[in-house]
Order: structure tokens, then C-alpha cells, then sequence
């Protein structure tokens, strides 16, 4: 695994000749695949195939660098590895390999590294077929321009069908099916052949190495040793050590202190030309002054043709989080400074909830990124969190006119005061093997969805393009997608519009106290039989209490479902004389540790998976 | 010199383990082995007895309980219980009034009922009896072989010469309800005993009884009022969350457990707690045999740590704890060190208070672990 805080002394690229690499043996490409479908596999192989790596290296999948990817199997951030390809007739080629998150949360960012290159692999399991994320990054790419090269992976195992595979990647991008390439990254099939047609196919970048420098900002992060560490891909002019340079959004100047690559091993060099890609240390502070899809140009010189610019990450889906114990309020707060420092694409301000007390209100990218902060918060900072459900924006309209955001149920206005709420659509595009699709379309018509599009990729395999409410998406959509298809479908969205919608808050009163923390805001038409499910799933989550407790749910003053939770009427060490004494002890000790997880609202205790119960209903 | 003024005041007690059984029960967490190393493990427990009773805390100490219990202390040879009895009395200051219990099982034939005149001869003046259940299904769940005809045969043999009896009773046994509860409350009533013990079953993970389905706690919480009433109206006293007497038949020795008194603990996994120490014997067999003081755990309490097991101990009981004792013993209130915890756990009706003293009131006596806790 890359150690990114480990710097190692100057290290010049064996093969380079003098400082720049001649722009026609360059070439940019990334590679775009569905989770599991083969890209880290297929990017070991390269690695190996240009002898970047031993053997012992090569023992752990080094595209992915922090634990939590690795976990869960797909890349967060956008890194690079510059390789040197032997090639037959054309000599050494300097590849710079890009790589692209695969999850809809990021695809602002999938498209900043597609910019940075020449060309992209396709690549689709031939086990599985094209899936609905690939196909979204793959117009992304024809977007920017860029060469396709299709390769269609895993043909060694058993369930292989590379002839219908084809027929889909014909019948989506139009690309001939003798175009595609057949391979393995598992056995090394076809691995030369790829690199070849990138070669081939990629045309060099071009860029004037005496115009006034243009780089793009393709990728960012913060190292505790140097500061933010800025990949860029340089498109016109020469960078190097010593000089200064400016970002085109903020005019804010630096001094470039190090420029280098990863091989993957992290490497100094001495400077950065036309078409080449590399990190640059300029002691800049803040993650958040290096906006990805920003320029960095000469300040003297500024180039003319700036990018369009850097888009502000827009927070999708909110969610409240709390610290379990109160009185570590402050503590929170820096463990969020500290990982804004990392990812700018994350927004937070302080909220105060009635039951859980000081806590803060954060947006993000999407459902997978809000996960992603929640989990390192928890492991990287250990913090003891309560995270509320997640909600979206909406527009209200009161009845005197005035128009504003929410992002939080405890900020609806009372009913009488709303003249009409506007709720956040998404597109979503789902693909699924056609025996599923009945599942699918009952899913989502539950979910007001409002088709758009149904049509067969090849004779098995269906792509559905709906429009859905995203607060239907932030609940439990997902999960029940995966469910009804075995996971089996694929889901990508992209923000449609805002739509006028009957909304309603859901209220969840314990023992006849409204718990702010577990309000919702949900359709008129599914409020009933989310309350019902709601209330019976915290009756299952929340332990008994010496006392009775009532739970209910309200829409405004109306109380739509019922249920108690009985006291509690044995909890007792029965035998306890001298030999127990101790062991006694301790589980009386354990007892009291589990209830401190808990939060206590009023005099209840409250699980801090209660907090997210509405995710987990069966309706 | 004695750690706490309680230990001056009160006197110490002695256990004695004896870990064999015939069978071993389905339920059973305790150490326990059904090999027959009798006399290996006389001779180890005669060599702690030697070397613990020289110590000088130990050694001071007046001791008015003896206690057997086990496993199966009435399955041990004759001749050498006789032998554990006599070191006891040669190497312990055992006061004249002394409590001598010995735990059994009312098996026939050779079990207590037969050699209860012997017993008595050595000063056994109490026998505790695992009836567990007067239901033959929930013998049965428990793993338990004697039949009732066992039980009464055993407890009118005994009574013949030892006239102070426990009966040890389970509540909670997988396929109890209020019908089959009545039976084992009717046989205690038949043999009207001077001491019951009602255990509410815990299961412990990997026993066999875990593989049955549990009893429902609401149940157990009803079978447990339903026996606390139908004894009290059958002339015993409740004293402890498990523990009921005919007045002045109480325990001597199971209440030095919960007072702060001394206590010394001899064989396998024994504990003792003495001058501020719980030692704890190791539970494997095989290194007791090889040297008992071997994997002794020792721990050593401060002062505030006996203290606040002391409240929690205390209130097992009916008396629950004394203020003043605490003030005097340890030199602070717990009703103003704890004050906020006693408000709350008034204000649900977990504890009483009545002059200096704080109770758990015997209809709450089985959320005790809600009120433990708070002094941990």
C-alpha cells in the first residue's frame, strides 16, 4: 500500500530522458468498470506487465490506498501511477494510468480525471454485462472526448457469455463489436493486447510546452507532514520546483515545492511537461483552496484558456450526527475540522436538537459518501456518533410568499404556515437482468417513480429510466433494490429538477414527548404506513425501561400509530456469594457500559441505532 | 489488625469446596469434575488448609460458620470429609456456636439421609439440599436424576438427626408456568423446612441447558411474586432477593457474603476476602492437585471499591444498607455521595428509604442489577 505521509529522498525516473518525457510516447488513459468487474485486478496486471512493482508488492491491490476502500472494495479518491510500457515497435511509452471513483456520489469528480486523460478502458465482466454506473461514466468519457477502448474481462470463468456482452456494448455505445477486446486479468490474458491497443488507439496529448502554463486539478488531499498534496495534469507550459504558480478561482499564489509521480512508489522529479501528470507540493493549507477542475496557471503569466472552472460540491442527502456523550460536543467538532481538511466536498454547521443536544447538521455528496465520513469519523477519530435518517433539500413556500431551503424535518414550518413544498428528482437509470424487472418496476412505482424510458440492451438485460423523489432514494431505496434483484441491478442518478409534493412531517412522540432527532418528512400517501412500521420497529429497538413507554406517531396534532414498549420486570444477579462476587461484578460493570452507549432522552434510553429505525422498516 | 471495624465486630466463616459430582448438570457453571481423585485432592485441600490458616490475618480470626458446598460434598468418602474436619478444627479458632453446613443431593440410597447421624457426630448442624424442582419434565430440562419420593425420603432422614434444612429451589426452569410451580411450592409447604433458596435459572452460554428455548422474563418475574407471596403466607421470612427463613433460621454463613465479613475460601476456585484482599483460587483442576496456591488470583481492594461492593452487596438483602454503618466503616454518607442516583431510583420506586437505611422493596427485588450498578 502507497504510504502517502512516507517521503522518500529525490528519487530521479530511471528512463527519462532529461527532465521531460517526449510528449508522442505519452499516453493519458483511465479505466471504467463496475465494482468487482476487474479494474483492480486488470491494474495489478499492468503494473507487473511494465515491471513497476516485485512480487512481494504486488501481493496487495495498490490502486486502492485506505482501508476503508479497500473494505469496501472501491476507490474514494482519484489516484495515479505513471508506468513505463515497453512497446514492439515504438520503444518505451510513459503511461499515466488515472484512476476513477466508481460510485454515483462522485461523479463531478469521475469527470475532472476523465478530463485529464486521452482515452479510457471500458471494462465489463463478461459474467455480468454492462451496468448502469459504467454506462454513466462511459458518456461522461465520450463527453470529454476521449477514446474508448472496450474490454470485456473475465472470460475465464465458467458463467462467461462474451457474445452478448458485445451485443450490449454495440447496442449502448454503437462501438463494432471487433472493436472489443477479450481478456483476463485474473490469468493474464489479453493484458498485452490492451496496453498495445491504448498505444495505439490513445492519441498523445497535445499542449504547447512554450505557452504560459495551464494545469488542471484533478485530484487533492490533505498530508499531515506536507500539506495539501494537488494532482494535476499539465496541458500547456512547464512546471517545476521553485516557481510559482496561481489558481485561477482564488488568484491565490504558492511556491512549488516538490513535484513527483508515483511508479507507484512515490518519486521526486524535477519537472512536470506538456501531457504529463503529476503531484505538486506548494505548502498550501487548506484541501478546500484546491478546487478540483480549477486551473493552476503562471501568475506572471496566466494562460488565457482557463478551464471552466472548478463546480462547488452540492450536498445531495443531510443527516444530523451527534456525539452519544454530550459533553464530547467539542471534540466532534474537531474531528470534523480536521476531515474537512481532507474532503472540501462535505458541508457542516451546528445544530441543536431538543433530544440529543448539540450536534451538527452535514451535507453530502450522496448516501455512500455520508456513510464514508460517518465510518471514518468513527474509526479514524473515534467518536461515538448518533446519525439522524437522512434527509434532502427542500423548497417551501409559506403562505405569506416568502420562499427558503430545508434541510432538516425540525425546520418545516408548522402545516398552516406551508403553502407548498418542492422536492428534490432525480434520474436514476437501472440495469437488470429482465427477470427481475417486474420486482423492479412494482419497487419503483412505490416510490413515485415516473418512468421515462424501458428498453432491452440484449435479449436478457433491461435498462429502466425513472424519475424518483430523492427522499425515496436516501431511505432505504437502494437496499431494496439490491434485494428484489439479488443485487443483481445497477442503479446511477443524476439531479433532474425540483417538483411541487405532498409533504408531510412525521412526528414520533416517546411517552407523549416529541423526539425531534426522529422526525421525517414523507409523503401524504405513505405517511400512515410509515408510522405504523416506524413505531413498531422502535418498539423493537428500544430495550424495556423500568416503566412503561409509549410510542407514537403524529402528523401535526393526529396521532397515527400506537405501540408500548413493556417495563421491564427482571434484571437481576440471582446467585451471589463469595465465589460470584467478582465475576458478578463484572457483568454488572458490562451492563452498565452498554447502557452508557445509549442516549438518554428524558429518562429513556435510546439505542443509537434507533435514530436510523426508519431505514430499517419493512413496509 | 483487621482492615475494616465491621471485621473486628463480626466473625469470619469458612468454605469448603468440593467439586465432585456423579453427573454433571446440564445448567452447572460451577467447577465441578465427575473424576474420582478423592484423596489427591483431600490431600491438596489438607496442604492449603496448612499453609492459608498460619497466615496472620487468617490465622487471628474466630470462624462461627463452616460451609460444604460444591459440586456434591455428601458424595465425598466419610473418612475423608472426617479428615477435612478435624484439620479445620485443629488449624482454624472455630467458635463453640459455630453454623456447619454441608451441601447435598437427595439421591438414594448412600446419600446424606444415611450418614446424616455421622455428619451430625462431626458438628454438621445444617444440610442444604438441591431438590431444584418437585416436576419430574423439569428434573429432567435440569438434568437432575432423583425422584420426590428421593426428596421427602432424604429430608425425613436427615431431620431425624439435623434439624436445621435448606431446600435449594429453581425458578425459570425451560417449560415452568404458574401450574407446575404450584407443585414445587406445595412439596416445600409439605416439608416445611427451616430455609428455602429460590434460584432464578441463569443460563450460561454453551451448557446444554442454553439449547432449550429460554423462559420468558415477564413469567419468571410473576412466578418469582407468586413464590415470594405463597411462602410469606407459609411462615418464611424473606431476607435475601433468593433466600427465605423461618425467623432466626437465616443463613450465618451466606450472609457474611453480603455484610463485609471475612470470609476464607479452601479448594478449587474458592474465594476468600480478608484485610482488604480477595484471593481467588485457580478453577483447573489438575493445578490445584499440583499446588493450590497455583494461579491464585489476588486482588487488592481499596477502601472505596469494598465500600461501594458492599452497597451493592447490601442490598441484596431486605435490611438493604445502613448509612450510619458506612459512615462509621468508611467515613462517608452514601446518602449524600450518592444522592442523585438514591432520588432517581426513589423516584422509580427501585429503593425505599427509612430512617438511615436504604431497601430495594421485595416487589422490585428482581430489577436488583438497575440499582447495583449505580454503585460500581
Amino acid at each position: 500500500m502507497i504510504e502517502r505521509g512516507l517521503w522518500a529522498p529525490a528519487n530521479p525516473i530511471a528512463g527519462a530522458e532529461g527532465t521531460y518525457v517526449n510528449q508522442d510516447s505519452i499516453r493519458n488513459f483511465s479505466i471504467i468498470a463496475h465494482i468487482d468487474h476487474g479494474k483492480s485486478t486488470l491494474a495489478d496486471r499492468f503494473l507487473e506487465t511494465c515491471g513497476a512493482l516485485s512480487q512481494r508488492e504486488m501481493d496487495v491491490q495498490v490502486l486502492d490506498s485506505m482501508d476503508l476502500e479497500r473494505e469496501r472494495g472501491i476507490t474514494i479518491k482519484a489516484h495515479f501511477v505513471r508506468l513505463t510500457y515497453q512497446h514492439s515497435s515504438r520503444g518505451p511509452i510513459t503511461f499515466h494510468l488515472i484512476d476513477t471513483p466508481g460510485h454515483v456520489d462522485f461523479s463531478y469528480e469521475v469527470s475532472r480525471s476523465l478530463a485529464a486523460c486521452e482515452g479510457a478502458l471500458l471494462i465489463v465482466d463478461a459474467t455480468q454485462g454492462v451496468e448502469a454506473q459504467t454506462l454513466a461514466n462511459t458518456y461522461l468519457a465520450l463527453e470529454n472526448d476521449l477514446e474508448i477502448i472496450p474490454v470485456i474481462n473475465k472470460i475465464d470463468l465458467p458463467g462467461a457469455e462474451p457474445e452478448k456482452v458485445r451485443e450490449q456494448i454495440e447496442h449502448l455505445l454503437g462501438i463494432d463489436t471487433s472493436e472489443i477486446l477479450l481478456a483476463s486479468a485474473k490469468d493474464g490474458t489479453g493484458v498485452r493486447d490492451i496496453l498495445d491497443r491504448v498505444v495505439d488507439r490513445v492519441p498523445p496529448p497535445r499542449g504547447n510546452a512554450e505557452a504560459p502554463l495551464k494545469a488542471l486539478i484533478f485530484d487533492s488531499w490533505f498530508d499531515p507532514y506536507r500539506g495539501v498534496v494537488v494532482l494535476v495534469r499539465i496541458f500547456d507550459g512547464r512546471l517545476a520546483p521553485g516557481m510559482k504558480i496561481m489558481m485561477v478561482s482564488t488568484g491565490q499564489v504558492y511556491e512549488v515545492e516538490d513535484i513527483g509521480v508515483f511508479t507507484p512508489k512515490l518519486a521526486k522529479i524535477d519537472g512536470l511537461g506538456p501531457g504529463e501528470v503529476g503531484f505538486v507540493v506548494a505548502n498550501i493549507k487548506n484541501v478546500a483552496d484546491t478546487k478540483i477542475g480549477d486551473t493552476l496557471t503562471d501568475p506572471l503569466h496566466p494562460t488565457q484558456t482557463p478551464f471552466p472552472g472548478f463546480r462547488e460540491a452540492k450536498s445531495m442527502v443531510f443527516c444530523g450526527l451527534y456525539p452519544v456523550e454530550s459533553s464530547e460536543y467539542g471534540e466532534l467538532r474537531d474531528a470534523l475540522d480536521k476531515l474537512r481538511l481532507n474532503d472540501s466536498s462535505f458541508h457542516y454547521e451546528p445544530e441543536n436538537s431538543m433530544a440529543l443536544g448539540f450536534g451538527f447538521r452535514c451535507g453530502f455528496l450522496g448516501l455512500l459518501h455520508m456513510e464514508i465520513v460517518q465510518q471514518r469519523l468513527e474509526r479514524e477519530y473515534e467518536m461515538r456518533l448518533i446519525a439522524t435518517a437522512p434527509s434532502v433539500r427542500y423548497r417551501v413556500t409559506k403562505t405569506d410568499g416568502t420562499q427558503f431551503e430545508i434541510d432538516s424535518p425540525a425546520k418545516l414550518p408548522s402545516p398552516g404556515e406551508i403553502a407548498a413544498i418542492d422536492e428534490p428528482f432525480i434520474q436514476a437509470t437501472i440495469i437488470t437482468p429482465d427477470e427481475y424487472m417486474g420486482a423492479i418496476l412494482q419497487l419503483v412505482q412505490e416510490k413515485r417513480g415516473q418512468q421515462k424510458n424501458l428498453e432491452y440492451l440484449s435479449p436478457k438485460r433491461v435498462m429502466i429510466t425513472y424519475d424518483l423523489p430523492l427522499n425515496e432514494i436516501v431511505l432505504d431505496f437502494y437496499d431494496k433494490l439490491k434485494s428484489v434483484s439479488r443485487g443483481y441491478a445497477s442503479l446511477d442518478y443524476h439531479f433532474a429538477d425540483y417538483r411541487p409534493s405532498q409533504l408531510v412531517k412525521l412526528d414520533i412522540l416517546v411517552n407523549g414527548e416529541p423526539i425531534d432527532a426522529l422526525s421525517i418528512i414523507t409523503h401524504r400517501d405513505s405517511a400512515y404506513a410509515r408510522g405504523r412500521a416506524l413505531v413498531s420497529k422502535l418498539r423493537q429497538m428500544i430495550h424495556r425501561q423500568l416503566f412503561e413507554v409509549a410510542l407514537q406517531a403524529s402528523i401535526g396534532s393526529r396521532v397515527i400509530a400506537r405501540e408500548n414498549v413493556k417495563p421491564l420486570r427482571k434484571n437481576v444477579l440471582a446467585k451471589c456469594y463469595g465465589g460470584d462476587i467478582t465475576r458478578k461484578r463484572k457483568l454488572l460493570e458490562k451492563q452498565k457500559e452498554g447502557k452508557r452507549r445509549m442516549k438518554r432522552v428524558g429518562k429513556i434510553d435510546i439505542p443509537q441505532e434507533a435514530f436510523l429505525a426508519i431505514l430499517k422498516v419493512e413496509e | 489488625m483487621s482492615f475494616t471495624s465491621v471485621e473486628i465486630m463480626q466473625r469470619a466463616g469458612l468454605y469448603v469446596h468440593i467439586p465432585f459430582c456423579t453427573t454433571r448438570c446440564g445448567y452447572c457453571h460451577f467447577a465441578t469434575t465427575v473424576e474420582s481423585a478423592h484423596e489427591q485432592y483431600v490431600s491438596a485441600l489438607l496442604t492449603e488448609v496448612k499453609s492459608i490458616s498460619s497466615a496472620p490475618p487468617v490465622r487471628d480470626l474466630i470462624y462461627d460458620s463452616i460451609y460444604f458446598g460444591g459440586g456434591t460434598p455428601s458424595l465425598l468418602r466419610l473418612d475423608l470429609f472426617e479428615r477435612i474436619v478435624t484439620a479445620l478444627r485443629a488449624s482454624f479458632r472455630i467458635d463453640d456456636d459455630c453454623e456447619f453446613t454441608i451441601e447435598a443431593n437427595p439421591e438414594r440410597p448412600g446419600g446424606v439421609g444415611e450418614h446424616a447421624a455421622f455428619y451430625s457426630g462431626l458438628g454438621v448442624n445444617r444440610v442444604s439440599i438441591g431438590v431444584q424442582s418437585a416436576v419430574p419434565s423439569e428434573l429432567v430440562a435440569l438434568d437432575r436424576r432423583h425422584t420426590i419420593e428421593e426428596v421427602e425420603e432424604t429430608v425425613a432422614l436427615v431431620r431425624g438427626q439435623i434439624e436445621n434444612v435448606n431446600l435449594d429451589f429453581i425458578l425459570g426452569v425451560p417449560g415452568q408456568d404458574q401450574k407446575s410451580l404450584a407443585l414445587s411450592l406445595e412439596l416445600i409447604r409439605r416439608l416445611g423446612t427451616s430455609h428455602v433458596s429460590l434460584y432464578i435459572l441463569e443460563i450460561f452460554p454453551e451448557t446444554p441447558i442454553s439449547r432449550l428455548p429460554p423462559s420468558d422474563d415477564d413469567l419468571v418475574a410473576s412466578l418469582y411474586q407468586d413464590s415470594c407471596r405463597f411462602l410469606a403466607n407459609s411462615g418464611y421470612r424473606h431476607y435475601e432477593i433468593c433466600n427465605f427463613a423461618h425467623p432466626g433460621r437465616e443463613s450465618r454463613h451466606n450472609r457474611k457474603y453480603w455484610n463485609g465479613s471475612s470470609y476464607i475460601g479452601l479448594g478449587l476456585s474458592a474465594a476468600s476476602f480478608y484485610d482488604g484482599i480477595r484471593l481467588t483460587n485457580t478453577s483447573g483442576f489438575s493445578s490445584y492437585l499440583a499446588d493450590p496456591s497455583r494461579d491464585r488470583e489476588m486482588i487488592h481492594m481499596d477502601r472505596d471499591s469494598i465500600s461501594r461492593e458492599l452497597l451493592f452487596l447490601g442490598l441484596r438483602t431486605v435490611e438493604g444498607i445502613d448509612c450510619s454503618y458506612f459512615e462509621n466503616a468508611f467515613g462517608y454518607d452514601p446518602a449524600t455521595r450518592f444522592r442523585k442516583d438514591w432520588e432517581e431510583l426513589m423516584d422509580l420506586g427501585l429503593v425505599v428509604k427509612e430512617d438511615t437505611r436504604f431497601r430495594i422493596p421485595e416487589e422490585k427485588m428482581l430489577l436488583g442489577n438497575e440499582v447495583f450498578m449505580r454503585f460500581l
